[in-house]
């Protein structure tokens, strides 16, 4: 019963979720259509920084090369058309990812993230002297295309495939071994994880989903400048809507950036120019508060049996993590 | 006093967030600027010269519409500086607040993103601060500029020159690798070589550059006759202080931006004489238009009147309040207000302001307006030399070596 | 008890793994030095040695946690020396930690499933067949009942069994448990050894590394001694024991001397060459510690401890690992916070004062593993104990008196702290507690890790200090060393105070064999 429920309850959803177009203005749909990119990218995040636990600070990289390589796909001498580009942008990135990640996967903590942070300034700076190909910091401008709709679909499935992807990976060894590495790495090896090889596999898939978001991203902004696309706030983004919604969770990523990006929405359209400030504010709140996100305060009804959710649990979250 | 502070920012939320009250015959524009991020100085000076200009007009009565008086107002959205945002702005700008006509954000990238949005639309958007050529390489039809083009800002400083001393022959161009920088340079290298000048020297430097000495020593061993600078003011504070130490000595030196900033004088005292600055607009050129102020100095008198704290008035408020203008008058022209009447209205504009002629191409650019040159002189005050018949005063020339000076 | 299965029959010779010259060199420093070890099949091999023997080390170099800068190990046949650890896991070898290392985040289910995903067996598996595998393995180590809690809801009982549950999980043939029993009481002992024999029955070889010695001699086959990075006897458990070489490694110099010389009355209390404590003087009582409770998070360690320190007293502390020296230590120091009971300090209630209220009274704890900042200088360490004075015009009186009793430090003044020898850091750290003047010096493990040498010539600088005034409270693993430098004794044992009196008394009392070596 329980279980017909709640299916029916995700295919309502998702019937939703695609007739919304029709439902709304496109300025709305333009906004659900960031609501999904970003959680597209915290999807990603979640499998280097939320199961595997590590901080990477430089996840707009792929971001970037994914936007840059679908740019220039589909301009210059190949106009390969969209999908295709994407496609290669989300490989290249998974390719550079590897490359990158057997050297710089070693460091641990905060040297981890220090050297994350170095490759998306390095790649940056490439995207901005290499003028030959990507016109430097006059950046490079894509085909129009207007259609929100578009680019509503196309980041909604990609969203549900996230999901798909992270249910499955969170059931798999894969998955599994991630999580050992990120609360033991010597126990993680001691029980026969090949850690190098785990760690690398989370971070190009991380990097698979940046770029996706970063070609989309590209493909609907039409105009790539490495100053838009390699910088620190997406990184900032992905990472705060992880760990909003609850990083090293199936939903998390998704919850996470819908809340941010309601958030924001909301607090931007009530003070017009104090609205960073308020928004920093609410976020450090959640931080303090929940620091482990909305879905360990949602998941405590599965581990601990029929328990619905109280405020009581709220409470003595707040209380567990109090700063003394 | 804790109980203020909620108070206060309850009625500053409502304030900022409440709707204008709209009477019936009230046109509403629309603006996504950027009050907070980088670009936000900027972004207020944008916000108060579309105010000052819309204030002006609406005491005035209004504008008139097929003899029928309106009202102006502007709801603001704060982009952030982020060119992303300005896209989604646009689109909640026209789609739930319903506006029909655009004045631009603050720079290129953002007008950049919002062109489409109104493309898609059929909004016609003035923007005042945005002069990249990429904006207007794709065939926008609702997209207008009323400043000069990127392209444009040092070709005066080159006509200047040429018209001073017939001997003039090698040009070394210095550039800051950023988008509109990078315009500025290229625009002037080209000008430089159609009028047959030889650029011995071009170059970019990275944003943000501490030393530019090694592109100094360069181009002192191609001895140029004028040196232009296309980057930001620390840029140009460097190029001239090493450029003394270095003894880089051409007849002429000027920058995109830079020497019209009060900033530049205190910085480099009497080093920053004879230097030249390009400028879209002073409040001492010599134009006469047809609005409100008539005069740069009518506009600067009046704009001060209402804002005591401003000093110097930045370019950028008087072009956006030019926008406002040009808006209004071809709003008056279609007699209708119909976007697709007002476009063709302004694609048809040709009127002088206290700004300079606001004229579009085909593109939707401002060509027509020249831009200004500065001078700071050893008077220790700035004149505006160029163009001649608007000037204030005769440009010292040349520029004596720096061993040569007292 | 139910009875246990037979044990495994053994074919003489065949062994399931051989080390040949094992060295492992950090830095200069060789914690494991040329040492061939042969683990029979099936067998149980005890091992025993000193902290900082490099037992654990010698772990790490089997399971290729560490690479052995000499040597080779050949498992089943196999040559392993540059093997990577996760694949030695998938070979049939696993371990438990010694700190235990449990994934905390996770449930003990997954935990353990983890360990059936990955390990000798974990290529047959599917995830939800691992998941299932993990529930027998919980069902055999009796922690079934928390299979669905987190790792870090259990107690520390429970944690070394998920330890054990986990890497019994990896189906391994040869199991290396590195002092599973250390924290355990004496009934939670007995359940260890039980389930360590069960494993066994079942056919898995053991290397067991513990310093409960009633454990090991209870279960072990073989035992091994590990001193100094090298063995230094190999054997029949009870002919070990009596090993004179053993006793002098294990139980310290002149323990070994009082052993032979039992029976003769006046050989035991021959002074020797170092520096003895004066007579206890009859001062006022300095430190009161009444019914202390304490322990981390819900583990309680201390279960109602009350001692008393007089003035210028030399006590000291001693029990086995686990008793809970250094528990009391941090907890009279509050720089943990007591559960029960009360702290008075020269007659002022200091019970869960602030850990600098407490050095500001004078009472100065001298960590255990020595806590020095590593990137300053000697100097520079010394004058962070001045922190809370304000007699800045006698702070160069007092380092000056420091480096005199100290003469080494004064050479090494401009050096970085990190760079010094075990020995130059332990004087150091107590030099920094000196700097601070304490009434009374709290001092964890003076010998950890120091050659003998190094430990006199520290117990007769805190004679010496002694002497100057300070009261000093001692934990000390080496039962006679401390006590012939104490005026008076307590005893610890699983968090309770068992036995105290004049330290003579002690050196003399059988039951202190007991207590510390379990025999």
């Amino acid at each position: 019963m329980k279980k017909a429920a709640a299916i029916a309850g995700f295919l309502a959803l998702l019937a939703l979720l695609v007739a919304l177009p029709r439902l709304v203005s496109s300025y709305k749909l333009l906004t659900y259509t960031r609501f999904l990119i970003l959680a597209l990218m915290a999807q990603g995040w979640n499998f280097i920084g939320g199961y595997t636990g590590y901080a990477a600070f430089g996840n707009v990289a792929y971001f970037g090369i994914g936007a840059y390589t679908t740019g220039l796909l589909m301009i210059g001498k190949w106009h390969v058309p969209f999908f295709p580009a994407l496609a290669a942008g989300a490989l290249l990135s998974a390719l550079v990812a590897i490359l990158l990640g057997l050297p710089i996967l070693r460091l641990k903590g905060h040297y981890f993230a220090i050297a994350t942070l170095g490759v998306a300034e390095a790649l940056s700076q490439v995207a901005d002297t290499w003028d030959s190909v990507t016109e430097g910091s006059t950046g490079i401008d894509l085909p129009l295309k207007t259609e929100g709709e578009f680019f509503y679909y196309t980041a909604l499935g990609f969203v549900i495939v996230g999901l798909l992807c992270t249910a499955a990976f969170s059931r798999s060894k894969l998955g599994n071994g991630c999580v050992a590495i990120r609360e033991d790495q010597d126990a993680a090896r001691m029980l026969g994880i090949n850690t190098t090889l785990f760690k690398v596999i989370a971070y190009a898939l991380s990097a698979v989903f940046a770029a996706l978001a970063g070609g989309l991203t590209a493909y609907q902004n039409i105009h790539v400048t490495p100053g838009d696309f390699f910088k620190i706030d997406y990184t900032l983004q992905m990472i705060i809507a992880t760990i909003i919604g609850g990083a090293g969770t199936v939903l998390g990523p998704v919850l996470g950036a819908a809340v941010f990006q309601l958030l924001s929405t909301y607090v931007w359209s009530k003070f017009l120019e104090l609205h960073p400030t308020i928004l920093g504010v609410i976020i450090v709140l959640f931080i303090v508060f929940l620091p482990r996100g909305l879905m360990t305060v949602l998941g405590r009804k599965r581990q601990r049996g029929e328990r619905p959710f109280r405020m009581s649990d709220l409470l003595a979250n707040v209380r567990a993590h109090r700063v003394t | 006093m804790k109980r203020t502070a909620p108070v206060a920012l309850l009625a500053f939320a409502l304030v900022l967030g409440a709707f204008p009250a709209l009477a019936e015959d009230t046109i509403l524009f629309g603006a996504a600027v950027s009050l907070t991020g980088k670009t936000a100085k900027e972004g207020e000076y944008t916000r108060d010269g579309y105010n000052f200009a819309v204030d002006t007009l609406n005491a005035q009565g209004g504008i008139n519409v097929g003899g029928k008086k309106y009202k102006l107002a502007v709801k603001y959205y704060d982009d952030e500086s982020k060119s992303e945002s300005t896209a989604q702005l646009i689109e909640k700008l026209i789609n739930e607040d319903k506006v029909t006509f655009i004045l631009g954000p603050y720079g290129s990238a953002p007008s950049g993103t919002a062109a489409p949005i109104c493309e898609k639309y059929k909004i016609p958007m003035i923007e005042a601060n945005g002069s990249a050529e990429s904006i207007f390489s794709k065939g926008y039809k609702y997209t207008f500029a009323v400043l000069s083009p990127a392209k444009l800002y040092l070709k005066g400083l080159i006509d200047l020159v040429m018209s001073k001393d017939k001997s003039v022959k090698t040009v070394a161009v210095l550039g800051e690798n950023e988008p509109f920088s990078k315009e500025v340079a290229s625009g002037a290298a080209d000008y430089a070589r159609e009028k047959g000048l030889q650029v011995v020297y071009q170059e970019l430097y990275p944003t943000g550059t501490q030393d530019v000495s090694a592109l100094l020593t360069n181009i002192k061993g191609k001895n140029p006759d004028i040196v232009l600078g296309a980057g930001h003011l620390q840029d140009s504070l460097l190029i001239v202080k090493q450029a003394k130490d270095l003894g880089v000595s051409p007849k002429a030196m000027g920058f995109s931006v830079g020497p019209s900033s009060p900033e530049f004088r205190e910085n480099l005292k009497s080093n920053a004489d004879y230097i030249f600055g390009a400028t879209q607009w002073t409040e001492a050129l010599k134009y006469n238009g047809d609005d409100p102020w008539k005069t740069p100095k009518g506009y600067a008198t009046a704009f001060r009147a209402k804002h005591p704290k401003y000093g110097d008035i930045a370019y950028q408020v008087a072009e956006s309040s030019a926008a406002v203008i040009a808006f209004s008058r071809a709003i008056e022209k279609a007699g209708s207000l119909d976007p697709a009447k007002v476009r063709d209205a302004i694609a048809a504009l040709d009127i002088m302001t206290f700004y300079g002629q606001i004229k579009f191409d085909s593109r939707g650019i401002n060509t027509f307006k020249p831009m200004a040159i500065e001078q700071l002189q050893p008077d220790g005050r700035k004149y505006t030399v160029f163009p001649s018949s608007v000037a204030e005063k005769d440009a010292l020339y040349p520029m004596p070596a720096w061993d040569k000076r007292k | 008890m139910s009875a246990l299965p037979s044990p495994v029959p053994r074919i003489p010779g065949d062994s399931i793994l051989e080390a040949r010259g094992i060295t492992k060199k950090f830095g200069g420093l060789a914690a494991v030095d040329g040492i061939d070890l042969t683990i029979r099949r099936g067998e149980i091999l005890g091992v025993i040695g000193p902290n900082g023997a490099g037992k654990t080390t010698f772990v790490n170099c089997m399971t290729g946690l560490e690479k052995p800068t000499a040597g080779t190990i050949v498992f089943n046949g196999q040559d392993i020396t540059k093997t990577p650890s996760y694949r030695i896991g998938r070979l049939g070898m696993a371990r438990t930690f010694q700190v235990v290392k449990p994934l905390r985040q996770l449930t003990v289910r997954e935990n353990v499933a983890t360990g059936a995903m990955f390990g000798a067996r974990g290529s047959e598996r599917s995830a939800a067949q691992a998941r299932h595998e993990a529930d027998e393995v919980l069902e055999r180590v009796g922690l079934a009942d928390m299979r669905g809690r987190t790792a870090t809801e259990l107690t520390i009982l429970d944690l070394k069994r998920l330890e054990l549950a986990k890497a019994l999980a990896m189906d391994p043939q040869l199991l290396f448990l590195d002092e599973v029993m250390a924290g355990l009481n004496q009934s939670e002992i007995e359940k260890a050894m039980e389930l360590i024999l069960r494993v066994n029955r079942s056919g898995v070889t053991l290397f067991v590394i513990e310093h409960v010695m009633k454990a090991i001699m209870g279960i072990s086959d073989r035992l091994t001694v590990l001193h100094y990075g090298r063995k230094i006897a190999e054997g029949n458990p009870k002919d070990i024991v009596e090993s004179p070489a053993v006793i002098e490694a294990y139980l310290g110099e002149r323990f070994a001397r009082r052993a032979e010389a039992a029976g003769e009355e006046n050989a035991l209390i021959e002074p020797g060459t170092f520096l003895k404590a004066p007579p206890a003087p009859a001062g006022d009582t300095l430190l009161e510690v009444k019914n202390l409770v304490s322990g981390y998070g819900e583990v309680q360690i201390l279960r109602d401890v009350s001692l008393e320190v007089k003035d210028k007293e030399i006590v000291a502390l001693i029990g086995a690992n686990g008793a809970g020296k250094t528990t009391l230590l941090w907890t009279i120091s509050q720089l943990l916070k007591p559960m029960g009971g009360s702290v008075h300090f020269a007659g002022r209630d200091i019970t869960a004062a602030r850990s600098d209220e407490v050095v500001g009274a004078g009472v100065v704890h001298v960590p255990q593993g020595r806590r020095l900042f590593a990137g300053l200088t000697v100097r520079e360490n010394l004058m962070q104990g001045v922190y809370l004075r304000r007699d800045t015009e006698r702070i160069e009186q007092d380092l000056e008196r420091i480096f005199s009793l100290l003469p080494l430090l004064k050479e090494r003044a401009g050096q970085l702290a990190g760079r010094l020898s075990g020995g130059e850091q332990q004087m150091c750290a107590i030099g920094r507690g000196l700097m601070s003047r304490p009434r009374l010096l709290l001092i964890d493990e003076l010998s950890l890790g120091l050659a003998p040498l190094v430990v006199d010539s520290l117990l007769d600088l805190i004679t010496e200090i002694n002497r100057e005034g300070t009261t000093v409270l001692l934990v000390e693993q080496d039962v006679q060393v401390a006590l012939e430098h104490a005026h008076r004794g307590y005893v610890l044992e699983t968090g309770r105070i068992v036995q105290t009196g004049p330290a003579e008394e002690l050196l003399d009392d059988p039951r202190i064999r007991q207590a510390y070596l379990g025999l």
